[in-house]
């Protein structure tokens, strides 16, 4: 590729990306280009989405309103980015301020957990006879590499029983569905996110070989069934049995020493591990850097089991302590994924499912508050070093820039190089677009 | 709520032609009629297949073995693969007419309501509803199980289903509540699955291709805009519906008001039945809406075929669709003649000489399927696969899933274990073409390597391997049976010298068996096994 070609904007590169969607089945030389466009390394974006379960509290994290009364107990820090304020327990992300950009005015309309959920990760309010993706799947799907072995979308100790859909490919199907990581019990008995400050141990799903049978043995199986196989598609062409030995085939790639070593933490030295904080969350972010440094393009990695930011009660000692757990693994992960040159190359996305009431309530909690609340992007496509929106001094409404799901989304997308505009099509033929918003230009690199 | 109970009673007594069905005949004599028609209509759909393969210049593909035809009508009917005994005594039987006789045998199995229930289900509601609702999924498989069982006719089935109240017993009323009671989602599902026709698109603009409007879709949905569920002042255990005489549906972004019209025809909406609901299933089971009918002979083509004769029912096809169009509407016909016979229709599609022929041949690439000159594999569904497994090998944990609060094991791995429910929701596909092969990589790594594969495969947990390391059976027998009960076929001499070879490099006796779980773990995983084919 020709360097003026490197140096396409990023608004050309997007038109180039909408049109050859738009013109795949009618112009022969503009696939092309786009797969020359894909497999070209220094194209490669990824996209790490932190997904905080139960709906983080606003006004105790990232839009404080030390001035109010509904500010409670934590007090506003500088980071350092001159002006841009947080949480003083956050003060390792602190340092990382000139690569977030906090949106503080997001609005949206749904305050259940299963609801929300649904709503900010698919951009779709559950309603409607389409199952739609989410929007993981959705970008995973655009960002995948043909070549890669890896799963183009791996999802760390996600906990998907609160809305089942919000969390899978609806109908993109299941081989857009995430490879799923989650936490090993360490002591019999004790559920795996309990590690009692122990480092937590992950492990890919059914990568590894059932209890009992042996690398020689597993060997022995593949030979039996290639055999099967040839004899069966000695009369045999049907595309869709071919498509079936084909996945085989593909999934057995997944099962090499390399792909294992890909998901293996113990390959990291301890202290590298004890940084990024022994959690499930701190752990999956350490592995969402394995993977991303070997092309995975996106990692999603989950805090808090169950609903751990649904702070009904007791919200300042839960926050203090998740906060600590967010601070340790996020700003490691931005760390080393600059000093490896994958910041640039790597949006990452912090949300729940909707923030928490500015009022504190009776029992020192916050209830669920969707009208205004915040996210926060960072890294690769997004100018970092502000806060993009206000809400009022008692945090109660959006004042300035209210932006909704949908802008986010399509903001998320257009930073990894994804036209929000590309669209999936519905098994009833119906065209959808990937995020249906408009992408948010300020706060875009 | 007691009135559209009585509106169905009623329904069921007026619609024309019910008074045929109380023709005095001895059950002798009607076996041999219906036997003697089904082998005229079958001979038609024969005809007409051969004359169009003529026509455009295809060779048909080779009449399959019994027991490949075992293995499909099998799948089809009763939703598992055969059992060794059966697949044995189905290969020495002589008589002639021993494939007819095992498509009757099989429709009338308890496994074949089981099956259609489950696959009407899963048409029926829109997807995770099984999910959201599982006990009342639990109870609309039980519903229907027990209709299918005695073979209710295909009309007072809908009719049930449609004027479904939740208060004699739970599942029905899942349909309206899955739908959210919505009469846009209900006008939609009601016009796919029991017209045949996608109106989705006619809701919020007129369809650009057919000849229905924005209009016609929304007087559709009226018929639903009184069902209403009881206020809910105490917390119901069951979803209730009552039919009230308040709610309209207005068009998308304006003020008008829509009322209830029947789809595509000029009849005036009978109002007398009480319930908008029954105005509807009046008009929709009747003998004269040519969709309805047409709509359940497509389903059924489909469910033997993968594809439907056509497509849609809303759309007019080019002249290469006639001859389908044509069998479409002699299959109705015979349909609503036989008192929309389900078992009737089944028995005879499954009885034409199409359904016999091979997916082997190298078919080639541009050959229309539509022609059914051949037949494509179709990957077997989650339910399919999972049921196969079990019944291959009862896993020995079936016992830990007691908590559903069903008794019979064969009744948990059939209802609701979780161990399936958690099986089907991960190799679940969104809707889309049967005939398609749509898994990824995480599907297969599951069948690999999967808890459910492991129970079927450890050589000291399943319970097949067990019983074929008998010290009565030679490895001639063990070798043969194993393929008879995964692959539903002998194996091909290589095979045989493929798998003493491994047996005869085995180290230890352990080891030998652990030799036939690698053979079974191959087949379970081979392509042969995933298709019904």
């Amino acid at each position: 590729m020709s360097p003026t070609q490197m140096q396409l904007s990023r608004r050309e590169m997007l038109s180039h990306f909408g049109l050859g969607v738009l013109g795949s089945c009618c112009a022969g030389w503009l696939p092309a280009f786009a797969s020359q466009l894909a497999s070209d390394p220094q194209r490669k974006r990824h996209c790490i989405l932190l997904w905080m379960n139960g709906g983080p509290s606003q006004i105790d994290t990232f839009d404080m309103k030390p001035q109010h009364e509904n500010g409670g107990e934590f007090k506003e820090a500088q980071t350092r980015v001159p002006g841009l304020r947080f949480s003083e327990h956050l003060p390792k992300l602190a340092e990382h301020a000139d690569r977030l950009a906090i949106v503080r005015s997001l609005s949206t309309k749904e305050g259940d957990h299963a609801r929300g959920t649904h709503l900010v990760r698919t951009g779709q309010t559950p309603m409607g006879d389409v199952a739609y993706p989410s929007i993981a799947c959705s970008l995973a799907k655009e960002l995948a590499h043909s070549e890669s072995q890896l799963p183009s979308y791996v999802s760390v100790a996600p906990r998907a029983e609160i809305s089942p859909p919000a969390f899978g490919p609806g109908f993109l199907g299941q081989k857009y569905a995430p490879a799923i990581v989650d936490g090993i019990a360490l002591t019999e008995g004790v559920s795996a996110t309990d590690t009692n400050g122990r480092i937590a141990e992950l492990r890919m799903d059914n990568i590894h070989l059932p209890s009992g049978v042996a690398p020689r043995q597993a060997e022995r199986r593949m030979q039996l069934w290639r055999e099967l196989e040839d004899g069966f598609f000695r009369q045999r062409t049907a595309s869709s049995l071919r498509a079936h030995h084909d996945l085989y085939l593909k999934a057995a790639g997944l099962m090499t020493p390399e792909v294992r070593d890909a998901f293996d933490l113990s390959r990291e030295p301890q202290h590298v591990r004890s940084r990024y904080g022994p959690g499930l969350f701190g752990q999956g972010c350490l592995l969402a850097r394995r993977l991303v440094q070997r092309g995975v393009p996106f990692v999603e990695v989950a805090l808090g089991d169950g609903l751990a930011w649904d702070t009904h009660d007791d919200n300042f000692t839960k926050v203090q302590r998740l906060s600590a757990e967010l601070d340790a693994g996020w700003s490691t992960l931005m760390t080393e994924l600059d000093e490896r040159g994958l910041l640039d190359s790597t949006t990452i996305l912090w949300m729940g499912e909707f923030g928490r009431t500015p009022k504190i309530n009776g029992n020192g909690g916050r209830d669920h508050f969707p009208s205004a609340w915040s996210c926060v992007l960072a890294g690769g496509g997004i100018a970092g070093g502000q806060a993009y929106g206000r809400t009022s001094p008692d945090g109660s409404v959006v004042e300035e820039n209210r932006v909704e799901i949908g802008d986010v989304l399509a903001t998320l997308s257009t930073a990894v190089g994804v036209s929000p505009d590309a669209e999936n099509v519905t098994g009833a033929d119906r065209p959808i677009k990937i995020a249906e918003g408009e992408p948010i230009d300020e706060i875009l690199a | 709520m007691r009135s559209s109970y009585f509106c169905m009673i009623a329904l069921l007594l007026c619609i024309p032609g019910r008074a045929e069905e109380t023709t005095r005949r001895t059950v002798a004599d009607e076996t041999e009629v219906s036997a003697t028609a089904r082998q005229r209509m079958i001979g038609l759909i024969d005809r007409a297949l051969s004359d169009a393969w003529n026509t455009a210049g295809v060779r048909p593909a080779a009449t399959i073995a019994d027991h490949e035809f075992m293995r499909r009508a099998c799948l089809d009917f009763t939703g598992v693969i055969p059992r060794t005994s059966q697949l044995r005594s189905f290969l020495v039987d002589e008589r002639p007419e021993k494939r007819q006789q095992l498509l009757e045998r099989l429709a009338t199995s308890p496994r074949c309501s089981t099956h259609l229930a489950t696959v009407w289900r899963n048409r029926i509601l829109p997807a995770g509803a099984e999910e959201a609702h599982p006990r009342e999924s639990v109870g609309l498989q039980k519903w229907l199980r027990s209709r299918f069982a005695r073979n209710l006719r295909y009309d007072a089935l809908v009719a049930g289903l449609l004027l479904a109240t939740g208060s004699e017993e739970l599942g029905p009323a899942l349909y309206y509540q899955a739908n959210d009671l919505l009469p846009e989602k209900l006008a939609a599902s009601v016009s796919d699955v029991f017209l045949g026709m996608k109106l989705q698109c006619a809701q919020c603009h007129d369809h650009p291709f057919a000849e229905y409007s924005q209009r016609d879709f929304w007087g559709l949905a009226a018929f639903f805009a009184q069902v209403q569920t009881p206020e809910a002042g105490n917390m119901e255990m069951s979803f209730r519906l009552i039919d009230t005489n308040r709610g309209e549906v207005r068009l998308p972004d304006t003020e008008e008001l829509v009322t209830p019209k029947y789809l595509k025809v000029n009849r005036q909406v009978d109002e007398s039945m009480g319930s908008r609901r029954a105005s509807l299933v009046l008009w929709l089971t009747s003998r004269d809406n040519p969709y309805f009918a047409r709509a359940a002979v497509n389903w059924a083509w489909a469910h033997f075929f993968g594809n439907g004769l056509v497509d849609t029912l809303d759309q007019v096809g080019d002249s290469s669709d006639a001859i389908n169009n044509r069998l479409l509407d002699d299959l109705a016909d015979y349909f609503v003649d036989t008192g929309f016979d389900l078992h009737e229709l089944m028995l005879t599609i499954a009885g034409t000489h199409a359904y016999q022929l091979s997916s082997w041949q190298r078919v080639p690439a541009d050959a229309d399927p539509h022609l059914f000159a051949y037949v494509l594999p179709r990957p077997l569904t989650p339910e399919q696969l999972y049921d196969s497994f079990v019944l291959l090998s009862p896993p020995v944990s079936v016992d830990s899933n007691r908590s559903i609060g069903a008794s019979a094991p064969q009744q948990i791995a059939r209802d609701g274990g979780l161990l399936r429910m958690q099986f089907i929701r991960q190799m679940r596909e969104p809707p889309g073409n049967p005939t398609e092969y749509r898994a990824g990589t995480m599907q297969a790594l599951m069948l690999m390597n999967g808890t459910v594969t492991s129970e079927l495969t450890t050589f000291d947990r399943s319970r097949i391997v067990g019983a074929l390391t008998a010290p009565f059976l030679d490895d001639d027998d063990r070798i043969a049976t194993l393929f008879l009960a995964a692959l539903s076929r002998l194996p091909t001499e290589a095979e045989v010298t493929l798998a003493q070879a491994t047996l005869e490099s085995s180290q230890s006796d352990d080891d030998r068996d652990r030799v036939l779980s690698d053979l079974l773990w191959a087949m379970v995983n081979s392509t042969e096994f995933a298709f019904n084919r």
